[in-house]
């Protein structure tokens, strides 16, 4: 896997293109840093975090559609 | 109706911020086309009880003495010309009604003695004896019943009152569908048709979990799940404002409600919390996916603000099985205890004067017999689909207690007098949900639908 380990920000933006096979807008990067740093608050530790973000990503309209 | 208008209404909802202000607003802020009443509501809610497979008007509510002294012989030729079964021959026998009838209440109405709670309550009910449909097949009957349209494609009543009234309750859904199995029209009986989806019916399931897994997966609480679901909201809204499809703002709702329906959901599903006489009264058992506990949590979704709901109940396609005590008689035992503790229980708690009650088949069945084997009669006769005269029950939501309504000839085969056509009731049910059913519409292909379509009459002979 070459999954990113630079920064919070390209995490996911890897996420989001994993998901809906696009980058995500500058509008939907900071909703993703707000998530992610909401999570965090409420997490034990990063992986809960990003697992809670994955389910967001997952769910989107965009993920789930193909039509 | 104005679409860009509700898109609107819809993104300055969502813009006034996440979480809970949006999770609020957004339910009430859905799709739906606001129609001003014309006419003053009588009735908020729908319980909607489909006898799956045609009830046999002929030996419940219609009784014809004529037919006896035709038994067997074959109906006049001037009746069935241009007729059109399922399965019976043009020459099929009269088939007398082995069960007796007899005039209840102060009312008088007529009832079989294959339904004696609801004879007994004769006085709460109306019956139309006038009926007639469009189609003469399960799935298409089912279509017509529901879209007042033969083939797929078309909303259902329920969404119609969906789009057209909105919602009651914020923790349920408006339109909620339960079944004792499945139905020759599959999901299209309660289906969105043209109208977004958010109109569609919800399906419920029997037991705790009414939908699929409404439970939070391991290791996710509550605070935990509502921080995804706004998070999945905040990116969705995002979505729909760059791709304006109102889809999304679909799925923007459906998450939200399902997730205030895992709240609601469980303690919505939860019938043994009633006390031990209600569901005496039902033949309810906590546990199982019954007629009478699918009537028992009608009653709790209405109470809850459900507007729509739509049961559906298998077994009353008796092609056989009249006389054959696990058939005919079955059914109605099946239907008669469940459907008469629904009206006792909705007047007592006052609710029947807010509830319209419809009780139908998709269309009914012959006066003639269908005998199975070549010889004629069989040891199990049955009856055909018959569409062109049958008979339904109404209770409460505005509609006159205690009248039976329009008649059949003297076989049961045609209508004599006061024909009530499908989209007749659903025009006076409108009617009495406070909407008039002309101006209700919905422009698709190029032109305005509505549930009537091009046709309707609200029947006000009916009307309390």
């Amino acid at each position: 896997m070459d999954l990113p380990v630079a920064s919070d920000s390209d995490r996911l933006v890897y996420a989001f293109r994993r998901a809906v096979t696009r980058a995500p807008s500058a509008v939907e990067l900071q909703e993703l840093a707000r998530l992610l740093g909401k999570f965090r608050e409420t997490s034990d530790n990063e992986s809960e975090a990003w697992g809670s973000l994955a389910r967001v990503l997952l769910n989107l309209d965009e993920a789930i559609t193909k039509s | 109706m104005p679409m860009e208008l509700h898109r609107r209404t819809f993104l300055r909802a969502g813009a006034t911020g996440l979480g809970s202000i949006a999770l609020q607003s957004l339910l009430t802020a859905d799709d739906s086309a606001a129609v001003a009443s014309p006419f003053a509501p009588r009735a908020k809610h729908i319980i909607f009880l489909h006898m799956l497979g045609g009830p046999s008007q002929v030996d419940l509510l219609d009784p014809k003495p004529a037919l006896a002294r035709f038994e067997g012989e074959p109906m006049p030729a001037s009746i069935l010309k241009g007729k059109e079964f399922a399965f019976v021959p043009k020459g099929a026998g009269a088939l007398a009604s082995p069960y007796k009838f007899a005039q209840h209440g102060e009312s008088g109405a007529w009832f079989s003695e294959l339904t004696p709670r609801l004879a007994e309550r004769a006085d709460d009910l109306t019956v139309i004896r006038s009926m007639q449909t469009d189609e003469f097949n399960h799935g298409a009957g089912e279509l017509f019943l529901h879209t007042g349209f033969g083939r797929l494609g078309r909303p259902t009543f329920g969404s119609w009152v969906s789009y057209g009234l909105g919602s009651l309750s914020d923790s349920l859904p408006t339109y909620v569908v339960m079944a004792d199995g499945p139905n020759a029209s599959g999901n299209s009986a309660w289906g969105n048709g043209f109208l977004p989806s958010v109109h569609q019916g919800v399906k419920f399931r029997s037991g705790e979990e009414p939908v699929h897994y409404l439970a939070n997966p391991e290791g996710v609480d509550r605070k935990r799940q509502g921080q995804v679901i706004d998070g999945v909201s905040a990116l969705n809204r995002l979505a729909h404002e760059r791709y304006e499809d109102p889809e999304i703002a679909t799925r923007i709702a459906q998450y939200e409600l399902a997730f205030r329906l895992q709240a609601s959901g469980p303690e919505l599903m939860r019938i043994e919390n009633e006390p031990r006489h209600v569901l005496e009264a039902y033949g309810a058992e906590p546990g199982g996916g019954s007629y009478a506990n699918m009537c028992l949590l009608a009653r709790r979704m209405v109470e809850r603000g459900v507007r729509f709901v739509q049961i559906m109940l298998r077994g009353w396609d008796h092609h056989t099985g009249i006389y054959r005590p696990g058939a005919l008689p079955r059914s109605s035992r099946i239907t008669d205890r469940p459907t008469s503790a629904l009206i006792d229980d909705l007047k007592q708690r006052g609710l029947l004067d807010d509830t319209l009650i419809i009780w139908t088949g998709e269309f009914g069945r012959t006066p003639m017999v269908q005998a199975i084997s070549p010889q004629g009669f069989t040891q199990d006769p049955g009856r055909d689909h018959h569409k062109d005269g049958f008979s339904l029950i109404l209770a409460g939501g505005g509609i006159r207690p205690g009248l039976t309504h329009g008649a059949t000839d003297d076989f049961g085969f045609e209508v004599a007098e006061d024909p009530v056509h499908v989209r007749d009731l659903h025009a006076t049910a409108l009617y009495l949900l406070g909407i008039d059913h002309t101006k209700l519409t919905f422009k698709h292909q190029g032109r305005n639908f509505r549930l009537t379509d091009v046709h309707g009459r609200v029947v006000k002979e009916l009307l309390a």
